[in-house]
């Protein structure tokens, strides 16, 4: 743990910061009723159910439909395709050991977006110690053709995986979310569990900040 | 910085923010950029940037969903994910089924214009077909033909589910084994 900041981001991203028995999540479904989510053979939410039942292919559907979403996301984390694809392995395995501490009144994707997001965590707080921080991709594939400006482009691109992933983690994570992953303020504030306010000051801040250390490149 | 140039630094952090401005202030912003050199350098930096974090990432190994489930198979405590059929693939027993539907059913359904094209296709088969079909009458060759058809359907999908099986089991064997 390096700092008040990264420690309170962790707590805020906290994927079993609610901590419940096995035994709640009979009483939530119990609670939810008529009114709570749809619980269809597709959704998120019976799936997880027939998961804790022990249901093999429940689990399967899960990371079929959402291991692309975790890979972007941890990409966009750590800017490095095998360390991104281990990290999407690992939040997975994380997630479906962690299931019985899922709460059946939240939703499943921003769960396991907070467990992605501090597997990323722990992944780049392990980088700066052991100075493996430069070692990025280059890689991302380009938003329109521009033939003329590519290699500015490629130099802006790179400049931006390195500064992004030298802001603080409190200023980097929402960043991502709405920026590059295009989450609404809404969103963000359920996948870190804090109110849109601070979502809102924590991004107006990050992304000044992001744009006074690029402005040499823009 | 000038009052003005404040309000428009305002409307550009809610263009960010992806708020739409209203008729008026939209064309109130665009008249300020275009007096304000320095406003109009710092929209443009925001737009670069803006553009520059939508940026796709590269795509995923193919391999990843196999992987995923072959670590959480090796994982203790977690449900057997080793049995479960890929979505998609054609098990065994769905070959068979097919093949003995295609046995029952086409060869009262073909009319002559079916049989016709199928004895086309029988032509064009490979040397073991040819062969196959050589050592049976003209009137039988459509039935040896979906015989045939059944048979590479079964393969296919015996095939698929090998492989699959021989992924997962190759991945898992390549993890160090996890506590």
């Amino acid at each position: 743990m390096s700092g008040i900041a990264s420690q309170t981001c962790m707590l805020l991203l906290s994927g079993s910061g609610h901590p419940t028995h096995r035994g709640d999540s009979r009483a939530v479904t119990d609670m939810l009723g008529p009114a709570g989510p749809p619980a269809g053979a597709g959704d998120d939410t019976s799936l997880v159910l027939r998961a804790q039942e022990g249901d093999a292919s429940a689990l399967e559907t899960l990371v079929h439909r959402h291991y692309a979403a975790i890979y972007r996301l941890a990409y966009r984390m750590l800017h490095h395709q095998q360390d991104a694809e281990d990290a999407t392995q690992e939040t997975f395995v994380r997630a479906f050991r962690r299931l019985d501490t899922f709460r059946l009144g939240e939703r499943f994707s921003p769960w396991l977006y907070r467990i992605a997001l501090n597997r990323c965590i722990e992944v780049s707080r392990r980088r700066k110690t052991t100075g493996h921080d430069s070692a990025l991709d280059e890689s991302t594939v380009a938003a329109g053709v521009d033939p003329e400006g590519e290699v500015l482009e490629r130099e802006q691109s790179r400049a931006l995986n390195h500064r992004i992933q030298s802001l603080p983690e409190h200023y980097r994570v929402p960043l991502v979310l709405f920026h590059q992953e295009g989450m609404s303020y809404e969103e963000v504030a359920e996948v870190m569990r804090m109110p849109i306010n601070s979502v809102k000051s924590r991004l107006h801040r990050g992304r000044e900040l992001l744009r006074r250390s690029m402005e040499d490149l823009l | 910085m000038s009052s003005s140039c404040l309000r428009a630094r305002g409307w550009m952090q809610r263009e960010l923010d992806r708020e739409m401005l209203s008729e008026g202030e939209a064309r109130a912003f665009q008249a300020h950029l275009a007096s304000c050199p320095d406003c109009a350098r710092t929209y443009r930096q925001w737009r670069t940037l803006a553009s520059l974090m939508r940026k796709s990432p590269p795509l995923p190994s193919a391999s990843l969903p196999g992987q995923i489930l072959a670590r959480a198979a090796s994982s203790p405590g977690l449900p057997d994910l080793s049995e479960v059929p890929v979505p998609g693939g054609l098990p065994l027993w769905l070959g068979l089924a097919v093949t003995g539907l295609a046995l029952a059913v086409l060869p009262v359904a073909l009319g002559p214009g079916l049989q016709a094209t199928l004895q086309a296709w029988t032509a064009a088969a490979t040397a073991l077909e040819t062969s196959a079909l050589s050592s049976v009458g003209s009137s039988a060759q459509p039935v040896v033909a979906v015989i045939l058809f059944g048979f590479a359907l079964t393969a296919s999908g015996a095939a698929w589910e090998l492989s699959r099986r021989f992924s997962l089991e190759s991945a898992r064997l390549a993890r160090p084994s996890r506590s």
